[in-house]
């Protein structure tokens, strides 16, 4: 369906990331096309006799060279249609576009997500995780104050990836990094407090933030571990607390 | 055949009136449906992620209530996003888009109350012929596909995947067509089911048994929504007033006719493989305009535009159904995610389903109006609380939807690796987002990757390894006409070679009748 007519600068701009997925592509389709050819094709797997049309290697094959031969036809489309030459134009200004705006919230964005997933999910107590993940990550966009980024962004990714590097190598327990999360929640409450100090508009919405980080894991927590029995990917301070409290109501 | 009608239709009956003897049951009808109208509303949800979202709550729960909750949800959805399209301008889902055309002059004009009374019907009506489609269609469709043999549901995959690259591309057509390989290159992870056979696991234990599905579904339409979203500064403008809502029938009998072309729009173009709500909406209200007696009227106001697209992407429902129930490939994109939800409580619909479990067709329209009737009721009467939802900002509520992702994806097998995988391809499928690769096809491929690659072996090892088994039977020659044809009508010699080829026709017809 290409229905949208395209200026010649809006194709020739769209045709630049075509060329370089179109390489990209092509790179990891040709790497997957020599992997497959070292699964067992005519020789034996597990005491059995292969044969070509029952060798796990044939779809990947298939649909390695399908992908070699479209990546081939989008770079060569890329470059017919000036994306190739763009690219090379638009080299120098590629830290420009880095820098951008749309690149720096993208960014950014990303960076929550890896932090939470990777660093503090499988090392903090679910509850304090994700309330400190919802405070950091609601404050700065939700008040759409870049100085926020400095106190709520910068602490919750160096406590993140610290506890993630720590983790990993079994050298942080689950209470100390419980702690430590917990008094970057407090750090940030505070610090984004005392920025926007004075401005009732920005108030309203810092209590909604911090209303927001408490309550939603408040309401999910008890829903998925009492109500669903789904035991949570870390279980620390807060809902070995509630375990305690669900045991004593019963 | 008039007895097994009757009894077919006695089991339909019965289960309507099964599910409605339960309070519970309709509480859930109406839960699920409101919270369906909530992520339409909200711009930034969508009716895919909503499904997806509320499977991770169905996993305690049977497969008949799980299935009346993911109905519910998703028939509510598809309606719900036609509240910001009349009341703010901003379809809450791409499938409302083209309803704000009329919509939101309407409500400009004080007539807010009566384009989301017209909604509410046209889509209730939308829902209901979907619902009747798949009862009418599905049973002969199932009926043929159990004559499929492995040479067809290979076929079948492949064609599935071309298809939807084809019709969701917004740019070049094999950029579709890459998204769907890359989707069926993601299924080869894991070891082979045939031989057990490690493929690209990278020593890692966990790659074993392969991608799982509900994490990449999350990741691939939750992450990206995410990430736009948050990046964006989406902000929503205020409301504006609506009076009371009316189910506005006499409106809707005087469009009769349109209602019945947008629903078999609808449901045809539901029908195709991953081609959902949005185009279904588009395509059903450009015909209606190009037939309508006052087609400058359109963009205005025009009631017959609302109408005409609000009964086709609600009737798009039972048109997505209809290939997921009969040959297990979904028609639309929240189809792709309640396959994920039917596999995971042990249903794998697709031919056997009616002889594995002959009711759950019946089952499944007797769901379809129930929650289209939950959705009437909650759209007449809860409308107006539904509104306030709107006034929550974007960046309020797509961290709590990251926190859900989060936990829906580890709830699946209980494993935080599901959650290392969400991550990577949620960001891949974004990247790939902006640069006009679809999603569906992608999706697609992760879910009939097995499919095609267990049927291709057998269909080999039926024929030896002689091809020729492809070419003997009538729907797998179809199916390769088809895929052929799909193909070539994309490339630029084939192209022209058709449109001469038309011309000449052409000419010649007229110079006879001359």
């Amino acid at each position: 369906m290409e229905t949208l007519k395209l200026s010649k600068e809006e194709l020739s701009k769209k045709r630049k990331a075509d060329f370089f997925t179109g390489l990209l592509i092509l790179f990891i389709s040709i790497a997957m096309l020599f992997e497959s050819f070292t699964f067992p094709m005519t020789d034996s797997y597990g005491g059995v006799q292969n044969v070509w049309y029952v060798s796990p290697a044939l779809l990947p094959i298939l649909v390695s060279s399908l992908l070699i031969l479209l990546s081939l036809i989008l770079i060569k489309r890329s470059i017919t249609d000036g994306g190739f030459k763009q690219a090379i134009e638009d080299f120098p200004k590629l830290t420009q576009t880095i820098r951008s705006e749309g690149s720096r919230r993208f960014f950014i964005i990303c960076c929550y997500l890896i932090a939470y997933v990777y660093g503090v999910i499988p090392y903090v107590d679910f509850f304090i995780g994700s309330m400190v993940f919802l405070l950091a990550f609601i404050l700065p966009f939700y008040l759409d104050r870049s100085e926020l980024f400095s106190v709520s962004f910068l602490p919750f990714m160096v406590t993140s990836t610290l506890i993630g590097i720590l983790g990993y190598q079994g050298m942080v327990s689950s209470l100390l990094a419980d702690i430590a999360l917990l008094a970057i929640m407090l750090f940030i409450t505070l610090c984004s407090y005392l920025k926007i100090k004075g401005d009732s508009e920005l108030f309203s919405k810092w209590r909604i933030s911090v209303m927001t980080s408490v309550l939603t894991p408040l309401i999910l927590v008890p829903c998925f571990k009492f109500g669903l029995l789904v035991p949570l990917p870390t279980e620390g301070l807060v809902i070995k607390a509630m375990e305690h409290l669900a045991y004593l109501v019963r | 055949m008039t007895m097994d009608f009757f009894s077919n239709l006695g089991i339909f009956f019965q289960t309507i009136l099964q599910l409605i003897d339960n309070p519970m049951t309709i509480l859930l009808l109406l839960g699920a449906s409101f919270l369906g109208i909530i992520f339409g509303a909200l711009p930034g949800l969508t009716a895919t992620l909503g499904v997806a979202l509320l499977t991770t709550l169905t996993y305690s729960m049977d497969l008949e209530t799980a299935l009346i909750a993911l109905i519910s949800m998703y028939v509510g959805a598809v309606y719900g996003g036609s509240y910001p399209s009349i009341l703010i301008n901003i379809p809450g889902t791409a499938a409302a888009a083209a309803t704000a055309l009329d919509g939101y002059p309407m409500a400009q004009r004080g007539e807010g109350g009566r384009a989301l009374g017209l909604t509410t019907t046209a889509s209730f009506i939308g829902t209901v012929v979907g619902m009747l489609a798949l009862i009418a269609f599905a049973p002969l469709i199932a009926d043929a596909a159990l004559q499929f043999t492995s040479y067809e549901f290979f076929l079948l995959a492949f064609f599935g995947i071309i298809i939807s690259g084809t019709l969701t591309s917004s740019d070049l057509v094999y950029k579709g067509w890459i998204a769907g390989l890359i989707g069926l290159a993601l299924s080869c992870i894991g070891r082979d089911q045939l031989q057990f056979y490690p493929r690209f696991t990278f020593d890692l234990s966990q790659l074993d048994g392969g991608i799982e599905v509900v994490p990449v579904l999350i990741g691939a339409f939750a992450v990206p929504q995410i990430i736009r979203s948050m990046r964006d500064r989406l902000t929503l403008g205020k409301p504006q007033p609506i009076k009371r809502i009316l189910p506005e029938f006499k409106t809707i009998r005087k469009n009769f006719k349109h209602i019945i072309r947008s629903s078999m729009i609808g449901v045809g173009i539901g029908a195709v493989p991953g081609v959902g709500e949005d185009i279904a909406g588009w395509v059903s209200y450009g015909t209606t305009k190009n037939s309508h007696p006052k087609p400058e009227n359109f963009g205005k106001g025009e009631p017959a535009g609302i109408i005409a697209s609000e009964t086709a992407n609600n009737s798009c429902i039972g048109g997505a159904l209809i290939p997921l129930v009969t040959l297990g490939i979904p028609g639309s994109p929240p189809a792709v995610m309640l396959l994920g939800a039917l596999m995971l409580h042990g249903l794998n619909p697709g031919p056997m389903v009616v002889i594995n479990r002959p009711t759950f067709l019946y089952e499944l329209c007797a769901i379809m109006v129930l929650a289209s009737l939950a959705m009437w009721l909650n759209g007449m009467f809860l409308a107006k609380h539904v509104i306030k939802v709107l006034r929550v900002p974007a960046t309020v509520f797509l961290p709590i939807v990251t926190v859900l992702s989060v936990i829906g994806s580890y709830a699946l097998g209980l494993n935080i690796f599901n959650l290392y995988l969400m991550i990577p391809v949620g960001i891949a499928a974004y990247l790939l987002g902006e640069m006009d690769y679809p999603i569906s096809p992608l999706v697609i491929g992760v879910i009939l990757g097995p499919m095609a690659d267990e049927n291709l072996r057998r269909a080999l090892m039926v024929g030896e390894g002689d091809l020729t088994g492809f070419f003997e039977r009538p729907v797998s020659l179809l199916l390769i006409a088809a895929i052929v044809l799909t193909i070539c009508s994309q490339i630029p010699a084939w192209k022209r070679l058709s449109s001469r080829l038309i011309a000449r026709f052409l000419k010649r017809s007229e110079g006879e009748q001359k």
